[in-house]
C-alpha cells in the first residue's frame, strides 16, 4: 500500500491521541498532515492540503452529529476522497444510515476492536461500505431477523397449510375488503358463502381450540400478520 | 139591619182590643160586608156603608178596593155606568188584588153587558177568566172571606155572561153558562147570590124541558125567590121575581099551567096582591099580572132602581100588550121610556133595553093603528139593535188581532233591537278581543318574566359563572400540570444530559480494553499502552466526578411527588387491562379496596402495573394473576400474585438480595429477557422512598416464588385513615310549589292508606304553602282531602271548617246562571204575548249573558291559558338545571300553544336568551372539557415524564453507586503493571475488570436508556422573535428584532438560553444569523477570551458547568429529531471576546399563524 495524506477530526483529546497510536503502529503508510478538534480547525487544515483520508469523529464538541454535514460538503467537493466515520454513537442506527446517505465510505463503531489496520486498507483499494465487526455484529443482527421472519412465512403457510386463495383472502380482508368485493375478484373463484367457510375454516387453523372464541375478521388478520403469512409492508390488492 | 146590630157588638169587642189599624180594617170589612148586603136590599145604605169603608181604607188597598168594587155596583144599579166604570178603573189603577180586580172585571162586564158594549165586555171577560185562573192556582191560600168573595165573583161572571148570552139570544151558551154558575151558590154563605142565581133561572130561557116543565121550573124558582126576598127585604130580587111573574101571569098558557101545578103559590100570590087596585076592565089574571108588575114598579121605585123600574114598566105595558089594552100598554111603555130617557142622557146606552121597548112602542103603536109612531119607534128598534149587533165577539177578535198586530211590532222592534244590541255587542267584543289580546299579551310578557324566570336566570346565570369559574379552574388547573410538565421536562433533559455522560465513559472503556488486548502483543510499545490506559481511567474518574457532583447537587430537591390517596384509583386504572388479560385467556382479578395510603401516585401505578406487566407475561394462557392490597400494622401491603412459570430459588435471591444482576439471566430459560429492569426499577423507587423521610421505613419490596407454581411480587406503602365525610342534604332548598304538589301527594295517599291524622297534617301544611289564586283547584281539592280525613276521624267540627271552605271555593269556580229561576217565573206567566215580550227581552238578556259569557269564556280561556303557560313555563323553568338540553324544545312547544304570533314573541325571546345563554355555557362547557380533556392528557404526559425521571434517577444513582471505584482499580493495576512489569495474571485481572465494568456500566446504561426511547420534544415552528423576547424578558439581554423562523421546542430551547445565559457573564448581547438551511443564534461575550483548550472542552464530559452540557443535550435532541442534519453548538473566540451560537433548522412561517 502506497503512503497517504490522514487527517484526523477529534474532538476528544484522549481518544484523538488513541487514534494516533493505532495509526502509527499499525499503518506505517499513513501520514497525518493534521488533526483538528472541531470544524473550524478542520476547514482550515483543509485550506492548507488535502489528504487522502479524513477519518471523521461525528460529534465535535457541542455538535454532536455536525460529521454528517462535514462528510456531505467533503463529499461534494472532493468526490475522490476517502472518508471513514468514526462513532461511539453505538446504538444510533438511524444515525449510521444518515452518515452513509452523507457520503462516508465507511462506519467504525468505538467499541469492541475499534479501527484494524485491514479496514483503513481496504478504504484506500477504493472499497466502499467498510465497517468493523461491531458494526458488521449489529447489522448481521438486523439482516438474520428479516430473515428469520421471511423463513418463519414460509413455515407458518407450511404448518397451517396457507394456500393462494387464503393469502388471498387474508390479504384482502386486511385492505378492508368485504367478502362480496374478494368474491367479485378475478383470481377468487369463489362465492361469498363459501369465503365464509373459508374464514371460519381459517380461524380454526390459525387459533387453538380455546382461543377460537368471538374472533373476528380483524383478530384473524392480526394473528395472520403475526404469523408473518401476511406481509404488513407488501398489502397490495389484486387487480380487479 | 138585623145582621149590622148582631154584629156591632162584636165590632165594638174588635174595636176595645186591637190597635187602630186592625180596628180600621175591621171597620173597612165590615163596611164592605155591610155593603155588599144591602146592595139588593138597601141601594142607598149600601152606598153608604160603602163610602165609610172608603174613607176608612186608606192604609188597605184590598178593602179599598172592595169598597170602591161595592160603590162601583150602586152606581151601576143607579145606571150611572160612567161613574161605575171611572170607579172600576181606580181599582185597577192601584190595586194589585186580583180578587178585587176580578170583581171590578165581573161588574165592568156587568156594565158592558147592559150598555151593550160586546168588545168590551169580551176584554173584560178575558182579563176576568185569566185573573181566576191565577186565583184558583192558589185557591188554596185564600180566606174564608175571600173564598165567599170569590164564590161572589165566580157566581156573578157566569150569570152575567149567561144573561149576555142570553140577550144576545144564545140560549145554549146561556144555559151552560147558567150551569156553571150553580156550582158556587149557597143559601147558607151567600143568600143574595142564591136569590140572584134563582131568580136568573125563572126569568125565563135558561131550563130546558117541555113547555109547561119550564113554566113550573121557572115558577118554582121565582117564587122562592119571591118568598125568601120578600122575608129576608131583599126588595130589589123580591121586585125582580114579581116583575117575571107578572110576564109569566100575562102569559095564559103559562098562567094555567101554573094554576093547575102549584095552585097554593098561585093562591097565595094571587091573595097577595087581590088590594093591588088595578083596571077593572082587564079579566081577573090581567088584573092579578098587573097587580104583580105595579107591586115590582113600587118596589123598584122603593129601592130606586130605574132601570128596573123602566123594566118593570115595560113588564106591566106588556101585561097590558097581552090584555089587549093598548092604550095603557102604550102609557106604561112611554113611561118606561120617560123613566129610561134619564139615563139615556149618559154617555153609555142601556142599548138592548132601548131597542126592546122601542120595539114594544112600534109594536104597541101598531096595535093602536099608529103606523108612523110604529114605524118610527121600529127604525129606532132597529138602529138600536145594528148598534149592538150579534158579532160582538167578532169585534173583540179584531181588536185582539189589531192588538196582537200592534204587539208584533213591538216584537219585531224588539227584535230589531236585539239585532242591534248583539252587532253592537259583537263590536264589543271585537274590541274587547283586541284590547284583551293586547294586555294578554303584556301578562305573557309578564309570566315570561315572572319569579321562576328569574331563578331560572339567575340559575342561568349562576350556571354561566360556575362555567366561568370552572373553566378558569381548569385552566389554572391545567397551567399547574404544564408547569409540572416544564419542571419533569427540564429535570428529564437533566437527566438524558447525565446519561450522556455517563455513556461517555463507554468510548475510554472499549479503548482501555483494546489497549489491554495490545498489551499481549507486546510490540514495545506497553509503557506508552499503559500510560495511555492511565489518561483513559483519569479521564473516566474526571468524568465520574462531575457525574457524582450534579447527582448529588439534585439529590436534596425532592423529586417523589407524596400525596395521599386511595388505592382504588390506581386499581381502577389497571383494571383497564381486563381485556388484555382476556385476550391472552387470563383472568385478573383486582380488589375493591378502600385503603389509602401515601406515596407517589404515578410511581405506585407504575409498580402495580410493572408487576402486572410481568405477571402477563409469565403465565401461560388458562392462568390468573391477582392483585391484593392488605392492611398490616400501619402499613399496606399491595402484592400481585401469578399462577405463571415462577422463579428459582437463586433468581429469587438474586432479585431480594442484589442490587445489581443481569436481567437477562433472570426466569426460565424460554422466558423473555426484560424481566429484571421493571423489578429492578420497582426496588430503586422503594428505596428513594425510604431515602425520602423515617415515614417511609416501613416501605419494602419482596418476591416469593417457587418454580413451576407462580409467584408472588409485593411491596409496603404507609397506610393513613380515610377522611370522614359528611353530607347535610337540605331539603329546604327544595321549590316551595313542588312540595306542596309532593304534600297533596302524601295526603291523598295517607288518606288511601287511612292514616287520616296524617293526612290532615300533610292536607294542612300544604295549604298553608298553596297561594290561593294561583292554584285554587289544589286548595280544593287539598280542602276536599282534608274534608274526607276529617270526617273519617269524626272530627266534625274540623269536618264542617274544611267542607265549607272546600264547597265556598268549589262556588267560586262554578258560575250559577238565575236563568233557571228566571225561566220558573217565566212559565208561570200564561200570558202568549208576554211570554213572548220576556222570551225577546231574555234573548237580549241572553245575549247580553252570552256575550258575557263568551267574553267572561275568552277572558277564562286565557286566564285558563295564561295558567296553563305560567305552570308549563313553570315547570320548564323550575327544572330549568337538568333539562337544560332540551329547554328550547320545550319553550318552543310552549310558544306553539299560544295561536297568536305575537304572543309568542316574549316566549321566543325567553327563548333567545336562554339559547344564546345556553350557548355561552356550552362553548364554556365544551372548553372545561377541552381542558380537562388536556389536563388529563397532561397529567399522564406528567406521570410519564415523573415515572421516567424517577427511573432514571434511580438508575443514574445505581451506576454511581456501583461504578464508581472501577476506574481507580483499574489506575491501581495499571500502576502496578508499570511498576513490576507486565504480568499475565495481572493483564487478566485489568481485562477481566474492565470487561465486566464495560458489562455492568452497559447494562445499567441500557436500562437507563430505555426510558429515554421517546422524543422529548414537540417540534414546532417557532419565531426567533420568540426566543430573543424570551432572553431579553428574562435576562434583560440587548436583542435585535430578527424575523426568521426555525423548527423546535419552545420550552426546551427556552431551557437552553437559561442555561446558555445563566453560564455567560453579564453584558452579552444575543445576535441571529440565517445561513445555508440553518439558523444561527449567536450570544456574543465581550471582555472574555478563553484558552482554545477551554474551548475545545466547554462541551465535553469533562467541563466544569453542567449547564454547557444541557445545551448540548438539547441541541442534540433537536437534532435528532429533525433527522440529523447537523446542527452546531460552538463555541469560539471572537474578535473582543468570545461567542456561543447554536443552530436550528430553519423554517418558514406557517400560513394559517
Amino acid at each position: 500500500m502506497e503512503k497517504f495524506k490522514v487527517i484526523i477530526v477529534e474532538d476528544d483529546k484522549l481518544e484523538l491521541k488513541g487514534t494516533q497510536q493505532i495509526l502509527q503502529t499499525e499503518v506505517p503508510e499513513a501520514e497525518i498532515i493534521g488533526t483538528a478538534t472541531g470544524e473550524a480547525d478542520f476547514w482550515k487544515l483543509m485550506r492548507d492540503g488535502q489528504p487522502d483520508l479524513v477519518l471523521l469523529d461525528l460529534g465535535l464538541g457541542g455538535s454532536t452529529t455536525v460529521g454528517v454535514d462535514i462528510c456531505r460538503q467533503l463529499r461534494s467537493r472532493y468526490a475522490d476522497m476517502k472518508i471513514l466515520v468514526f462513532t461511539g454513537e453505538i446504538l444510533n442506527e438511524r444515525l449510521w444510515v444518515e452518515v452513509l446517505s452523507a457520503g462516508a465510505d465507511g462506519i467504525i463503531l468505538k467499541t469492541g476492536n475499534l479501527l484494524q489496520r485491514d479496514d483503513i486498507v481496504q478504504v484506500m483499494h477504493g472499497r466502499h461500505l467498510v465497517f468493523n465487526e461491531p458494526f458488521l455484529e449489529k447489522v448481521m443482527a438486523r439482516f438474520r431477523k428479516v430473515v428469520c421472519k421471511e423463513q418463519a412465512a414460509v413455515d407458518a403457510c407450511v404448518e397451517y397449510e396457507i394456500d393462494e386463495y387464503d393469502e388471498r383472502f387474508l390479504r384482502h380482508l386486511a385492505l378492508g375488503y368485504t367478502k362480496d368485493m374478494i368474491a367479485g375478484l378475478r383470481q377468487m373463484p369463489f362465492s361469498t358463502k363459501s369465503l365464509e367457510k373459508r374464514q371460519v375454516d381459517l380461524t380454526n387453523r390459525l387459533f387453538s381450540e380455546r382461543e377460537r372464541s368471538g374472533v373476528n375478521a380483524v383478530r384473524l388478520v392480526v394473528r395472520a400478520i403475526q404469523l408473518h403469512i401476511i406481509d404488513p409492508e407488501n398489502l397490495v390488492a389484486d387487480e380487479q | 139591619m138585623k145582621p149590622q146590630a148582631t154584629l156591632l157588638p162584636i165590632i165594638a169587642l174588635f174595636i176595645a182590643c186591637s190597635s187602630i189599624g186592625e180596628r180600621e180594617a175591621m171597620v173597612v170589612s165590615e163596611n164592605n160586608d155591610l155593603a155588599y148586603r144591602l146592595r139588593y136590599t138597601d141601594i142607598s145604605a149600601s152606598l153608604q156603608a160603602a163610602k165609610k169603608a172608603y174613607s176608612c181604607s186608606s192604609n188597605d188597598p184590598d178593602g179599598k178596593a172592595e169598597a170602591l168594587n161595592n160603590m162601583a155596583y150602586v152606581a151601576y144599579q143607579q145606571m150611572r155606568y160612567d161613574q161605575a166604570l171611572h170607579l172600576l178603573q181606580r181599582i185597577s189603577g192601584f190595586s194589585r188584588n186580583q180578587l178585587e180586580l176580578l170583581c171590578a172585571d165581573v161588574l165592568t162586564m156587568k156594565v158592558m153587558q147592559r150598555i151593550g158594549h160586546g168588545k168590551s165586555f169580551f176584554d173584560a171577560r178575558l182579563r176576568a177568566q185569566k185573573r181566576l185562573s191565577r186565583i184558583l192556582s192558589e185557591e188554596d191560600n185564600l180566606t174564608e172571606r175571600q173564598k165567599h168573595r170569590l164564590h161572589y165573583a165566580l157566581t156573578e161572571l157566569h150569570i152575567v155572561a149567561s144573561t149576555y148570552y142570553y140577550y144576545l139570544g144564545q140560549d145554549s151558551a146561556a144555559r151552560s153558562e147558567i150551569q156553571d154558575a150553580a156550582q158556587y151558590v149557597n143559601l147558607e154563605t151567600d143568600t143574595t147570590q142564591w136569590l140572584y142565581y134563582h131568580y136568573m133561572l125563572g126569568s125565563g130561557g135558561l131550563v130546558d124541558g117541555s113547555p109547561d116543565e119550564v113554566t113550573i121550573t121557572e115558577f118554582n124558582h121565582l117564587f122562592r125567590v119571591y118568598t125568601l126576598a120578600k122575608a129576608n127585604h131583599f126588595t130589589y130580587f123580591e121586585a125582580n121575581a114579581l116583575q117575571s111573574l107578572s110576564a109569566m101571569v100575562a102569559d095564559s098558557a103559562r098562567a094555567n099551567c101554573v094554576k093547575q101545578q102549584r095552585i097554593d103559590a098561585y093562591s097565595y100570590l094571587f091573595g097577595e096582591h087581590l088590594r093591588w087596585q088595578t083596571d077593572s076592565t082587564l079579566s081577573l089574571r090581567h088584573q092579578f099580572a098587573a097587580a104583580l108588575s105595579h107591586h115590582s114598579i113600587d118596589l123598584f121605585r122603593q129601592y130606586r132602581d130605574l132601570f128596573q123600574t123602566a123594566c118593570a114598566m115595560r113588564t106591566l105595558g106588556e101585561v097590558y100588550f097581552t090584555a089587549e089594552h093598548y092604550d095603557e100598554a102604550l102609557q106604561s111603555f112611554h113611561k118606561a121610556l120617560h123613566l129610561a130617557s134619564d139615563f139615556r142622557r149618559s154617555p153609555y146606552q142601556v142599548t138592548p133595553w132601548l131597542a126592546g121597548i122601542h120595539e114594544n112602542l112600534s109594536l104597541t103603536y101598531s096595535a093602536l093603528g099608529d103606523k108612523l109612531s110604529a114605524d118610527n119607534h121600529r127604525n129606532i128598534y132597529l138602529d138600536l139593535l145594528d148598534e149592538s149587533r150579534q158579532n160582538k165577539e167578532l169585534d173583540s177578535r179584531k181588536a185582539l188581532l189589531k192588538q196582537e198586530a200592534h204587539s208584533e211590532r213591538i216584537q219585531f222592534l224588539l227584535l230589531l233591537s236585539l239585532v242591534v244590541l248583539v252587532v253592537v255587542l259583537s263590536i264589543l267584543y271585537y274590541r274587547q278581543l283586541k284590547r284583551r289580546s293586547l294586555s294578554f299579551e303584556k301578562q305573557v310578557r309578564e309570566i315570561a318574566s315572572s319569579e321562576d324566570c328569574k331563578q331560572a336566570e339567575h340559575k342561568l346565570q349562576m350556571l354561566l359563572q360556575d362555567g366561568e369559574e370552572q373553566l378558569e379552574e381548569r385552566k389554572e388547573e391545567c397551567a399547574v400540570v404544564q408547569q409540572r410538565i416544564l419542571n419533569e421536562q427540564k429535570r428529564h433533559i437533566l437527566q438524558r444530559t447525565k446519561l450522556s455522560v455517563v455513556y461517555a465513559i463507554i468510548p475510554y472503556l472499549d479503548r482501555v480494553i483494546a489497549e489491554v488486548k495490545k498489551l499481549d502483543e507486546m510490540d514495545g510499545n506497553e509503557s506508552e499502552r499503559l500510560s495511555y490506559i492511565e489518561e483513559l481511567c483519569s479521564g473516566m474518574m474526571t468524568i465520574n466526578d462531575r457525574l457524582t457532583s450534579w447527582i448529588q447537587m439534585q439529590q436534596g430537591k425532592l423529586s417523589l411527588q407524596v400525596s395521599r390517596f386511595p388505592l382504588k384509583d390506581v386499581f381502577a386504572v389497571i383494571s383497564m387491562q381486563q381485556y388484555a388479560f382476556a385476550q391472552q385467556q387470563l383472568t385478573l382479578e383486582v380488589p375493591e379496596s378502600d385503603l389509602q395510603v401515601k406515596a407517589d401516585k404515578a410511581l405506585t401505578l407504575f409498580m402495580v402495573n410493572t408487576l402486572v406487566d410481568n405477571a402477563r407475561k409469565f403465565t401461560p394462557a388458562g392462568g390468573k394473576v391477582t392483585i391484593m392490597a392488605d392492611s398490616i400494622d400501619d402499613f399496606v401491603e399491595i402484592s400481585v400474585r401469578d399462577t405463571g412459570v415462577g422463579l428459582s430459588r437463586e433468581d429469587v435471591q438474586t432479585l431480594n438480595d442484589s442490587k445489581v444482576y443481569d436481567p437477562n439471566r433472570i426466569g426460565t430459560k424460554n422466558a423473555s429477557k426484560g424481566f429484571g429492569f421493571g423489578i429492578m426499577n420497582c426496588k430503586g423507587i422503594i428505596n428513594s422512598y425510604k431515602k425520602l423521610s423515617s415515614l417511609f421505613n416501613v416501605c419494602d419490596f419482596g418476591v416469593e416464588s417457587e418454580e413451576g407454581q407462580g409467584s408472588r411480587f409485593w411491596f409496603r406503602l404507609p397506610r393513613v385513615l380515610p377522611l370522614l365525610c359528611f353530607f347535610i342534604f337540605n331539603l329546604f332548598a327544595q321549590a316551595m310549589p313542588q312540595r306542596c304538589y309532593e304534600l297533596f301527594d302524601s295526603t291523598y295517599h295517607a288518606n288511601l292508606q287511612g292514616r287520616f291524622v296524617d293526612a290532615w297534617l300533610y292536607a294542612d301544611s300544604a295549604i298553608a304553602m298553596v297561594e290561593a289564586p294561583v292554584d285554587t283547584a289544589l286548595l280544593v281539592s287539598l280542602y276536599n282531602e282534608q274534608a274526607i280525613a276529617a270526617q273519617a276521624l269524626g272530627e266534625w267540627d274540623a269536618y264542617r271548617v274544611s267542607n265549607a271552605e272546600c264547597v265556598r271555593l268549589h262556588r267560586l269556580f262554578s258560575s250559577d246562571s238565575s236563568l233557571a229561576s228566571d225561566c220558573q217565573r217565566l212559565e208561570k206567566m200564561n200570558d202568549d204575548s208576554r211570554v213572548l215580550y220576556v222570551l225577546i227581552v231574555l234573548l237580549l238578556i241572553a245575549s247580553l249573558a252570552l256575550f258575557y259569557m263568551v267574553v267572561l269564556r275568552h277572558r277564562l280561556r286565557h286566564r285558563a291559558s295564561l295558567d296553563d303557560l305560567y305552570q308549563r313555563l313553570s315547570s320548564v323553568l323550575r327544572s330549568f338545571p337538568e333539562n337544560a338540553a332540551s329547554l328550547d324544545e320545550e319553550l318552543k312547544d310552549i310558544a306553539h300553544t299560544l295561536d297568536q304570533p305575537q304572543l309568542r314573541q316574549p316566549i321566543r325571546e325567553l327563548r333567545h336568551k336562554f339559547a344564546s345563554a345556553l350557548a355561552k355555557l356550552q362553548e364554556t362547557n365544551s372548553l372545561v372539557e377541552c381542558f380537562e380533556e388536556k389536563t388529563q392528557k397532561q397529567r399522564f404526559e406528567h406521570d410519564r415524564l415523573h415515572v421516567m425521571n424517577q427511573i432514571l434517577d434511580n438508575s443514574l444513582s445505581t451506576i454511581k453507586h456501583e461504578t464508581m471505584y472501577f476506574p481507580s482499580r483499574i489506575k491501581q493495576l495499571t500502576d502496578d503493571m508499570q511498576q513490576n512489569g507486565i504480568e499475565s495474571e495481572t493483564r487478566h485481572t485489568l481485562l477481566d475488570l474492565v470487561t465486566y465494568y464495560r458489562h455492568i456500566y452497559m447494562l445499567l446504561y441500557e436500562q437507563a436508556q430505555r426510558q429515554t426511547d421517546q422524543s422529548l420534544l414537540r417540534l414546532q415552528p417557532l419565531p426567533v422573535s420568540n426566543l430573543l423576547t424570551y432572553a431579553a424578558k428574562t435576562f434583560g439581554i440587548d436583542t435585535h428584532p430578527a424575523e426568521a423562523w426555525v423548527r423546535g421546542d419552545e420550552t426546551l430551547l427556552h431551557l437552553l438560553l437559561d442555561q446558555m445565559l445563566a453560564v455567560v457573564p453579564e453584558n452579552v448581547t444575543l445576535a441571529v444569523e440565517v445561513r445555508d438551511s440553518m439558523t444561527y443564534i449567536i450570544c456574543n461575550v465581550s471582555g472574555v477570551t478563553l484558552t482554545s483548550d477551554e474551548l475545545s472542552n466547554l462541551f465535553s464530559p469533562q467541563t466544569e458547568r453542567m449547564e454547557y452540557l444541557v445545551m448540548r443535550q438539547i441541541v442534540r435532541e433537536h437534532d435528532a429529531a429533525c433527522g440529523h442534519p447537523g446542527l452546531r453548538l460552538v463555541a469560539e473566540n471572537a474578535e473582543a471576546g468570545y461567542k456561543i451560537s447554536f443552530s436550528l433548522l430553519s423554517t418558514h412561517k406557517p400560513s394559517n399563524s
